[in-house]
């Protein structure tokens, strides 16, 4: 029986470098390129690409796809601007594709 | 006066430019196929232009047929190409010491048996990410004894079983790349000759086994971990039993320890350039190790290792006596002081902030 000491970790799938905490997803109902993604609100150890502007499921956004910053392995967006009120709230926020994250040891 | 065919070849042989050989061969019948046997290599690159594909899946068998002494032969992205297209390779029975064949997705194992048994005398054979498994290895294993360069980058499903018959079959093998092959642990090196000398491994997932069996013959001289698919920590120990290592590439391996940098660092002497860039898990501990035993090292890749400190930085500028380039940027404890007073203290070692993949000699030259 593991006891759980500190904070639960994501980490990249290639290289194993921690990105995200549990604590801080927002939402888990999103869809990403390769299937289910989540929503979080910080990461860390990411480097973040060049902005674009894409139309996703939701409407137009401008994101910046964001990557490991030791692998440089694509793991998600960082959404920039939201151009409806209602997507507003995304902007500043981390999409990670579940595919491309693992859990760390819980 | 009628000049025989080794007359013609010297002559021939004297023509620098491209158009004089054309010109040479359009003359007759008989000059054309002093032209054509005097062709050694035949290279069909990678085009933009996706209809240069389709013309070599045509022509491939034609000029197989008219350049009978090549000794090296090289197709890349014909992703078209057939088995069958590879018949022609008969002609070179005697000749063709080389072959390549890159993204040719359609060669499978019944294309490499046949180059394997029409071609014997191969040494140097390139599959990279080809369509075969094991059982074309084995076929590799039992006909070309010869074989000393071999190529198997991202052919994803072999595994060490094929392996293991190559390491038994060809017992000159002196340089294998093996990258991307995700079902390759290592333990098909068993029992290894001690003349393969390098191997390329990146991306792939020895265990402590496989590591323990691909050093046992003891002539490694060069060894590419880098970038492996997991969380593995590669154990030092296995390496003790490779003292012959100069080259060993362990680049983003961030799970590897004090303990296994400190054996490694005793148990290869002669270890000239080493990559530990992006192992994070090395501290100072390791560091002042590496300072201490790799006396003859030349060349220290630290690129973005999270924890290299001042003190780190430091034991190593007192120990590495022969370090002549350090590669390091984006370590984020060093501080300028501590840079400062390294560069103070070893003048004679050269700071290089870019990242280098590959390490040591470019590998594909053994392939050329």
């Amino acid at each position: 029986m593991a006891e759980l000491v500190g904070p639960r970790l994501y980490s990249c799938c290639n290289c194993g470098n921690h990105v995200c905490l549990h604590d801080d997803i927002i939402s888990k109902d999103f869809q990403g390129r390769n299937g289910r993604a989540f929503l979080f609100s910080h990461t860390m150890n990411i480097v973040v690409g060049p902005k674009e502007d894409r139309q996703l499921m939701t409407g137009l956004h401008t994101v910046a796809d964001i990557y490991c910053s030791d692998c440089r392995e694509v793991l998600g967006w960082k959404y920039e601007k939201a151009y409806e009120e209602s997507q507003k709230y995304k902007e500043g926020k981390f999409i990670l594709e579940k595919p491309k994250i693992v859990k760390e040891n819980w | 006066m009628n000049l025989s065919d080794d007359c013609l070849v010297s002559i021939f042989q004297k023509l620098q430019n491209g158009t004089d050989r054309n010109s040479f061969g359009l003359t007759c019948h008989r000059w054309l196929h002093i032209q054509n046997i005097s062709r050694r290599s035949l290279t069909l690159h990678f085009s933009y232009e996706t209809t240069a594909y389709q013309s070599y899946v045509r022509y491939l068998p034609t000029l197989l047929n008219r350049f009978s002494h090549l000794t090296s032969v090289s197709v890349a992205g014909c992703t078209e190409l057939p088995d069958s297209a590879l018949a022609g390779l008969k002609n070179l029975k005697t000749s063709l010491r080389s072959l390549s064949l890159y993204c040719c997705f359609k060669i499978t194992d019944e294309g490499v048996t046949q180059v394997a048994i029409q071609c014997n005398r191969l040494v140097s054979l390139t599959l990279y990410r080809c369509n075969i498994t094991d059982v074309g290895l084995e076929k590799i294993a039992n006909f070309c004894e010869l074989l000393e360069n071999l190529n198997l980058s991202y052919c994803v499903n072999i595994s060490d079983f094929g392996i293991l018959a190559l390491t038994r079959g060809c017992r000159l093998l002196h340089v294998l790349v093996v990258s991307g092959c995700r079902d390759v642990v290592g333990t098909g090196l068993r029992g290894c000759s001690e003349r393969l000398e390098y191997i390329e491994a990146e991306c792939c997932m020895f265990t402590r086994e496989g590591l323990l069996e691909a050093v046992s013959a003891g002539g490694l001289k060069y060894l590419n971990l880098s970038s492996p698919r997991c969380s593995m920590n590669i154990d030092g120990i296995a390496l003790v039993l490779a003292p012959r290592l100069q080259i060993l590439n362990l680049r983003l391996c961030r799970f590897i320890s004090n303990e296994s940098i400190a054996t490694i660092s005793k148990a290869c002497p002669l270890l000239e350039e080493w990559s530990v860039a992006v192992c994070h898990e090395i501290g100072a501990l390791g560091w002042g190790e590496i300072g201490l035993n790799c006396c003859n090292l030349q060349v220290l890749h630290v690129n973005r290792c999270r924890n290299l400190c001042d003190r780190g930085l430091e034991a190593l500028g007192e120990g590495c006596g022969r370090l002549r380039v350090l590669h390091m940027h984006g370590c984020k404890k060093v501080s300028h002081m501590g840079l400062e007073l390294f560069r103070l203290r070893r003048s004679d070692v050269e700071i290089r902030s870019e990242e280098r993949v590959s390490i040591g000699p470019r590998i594909y030259d053994f392939f050329a």
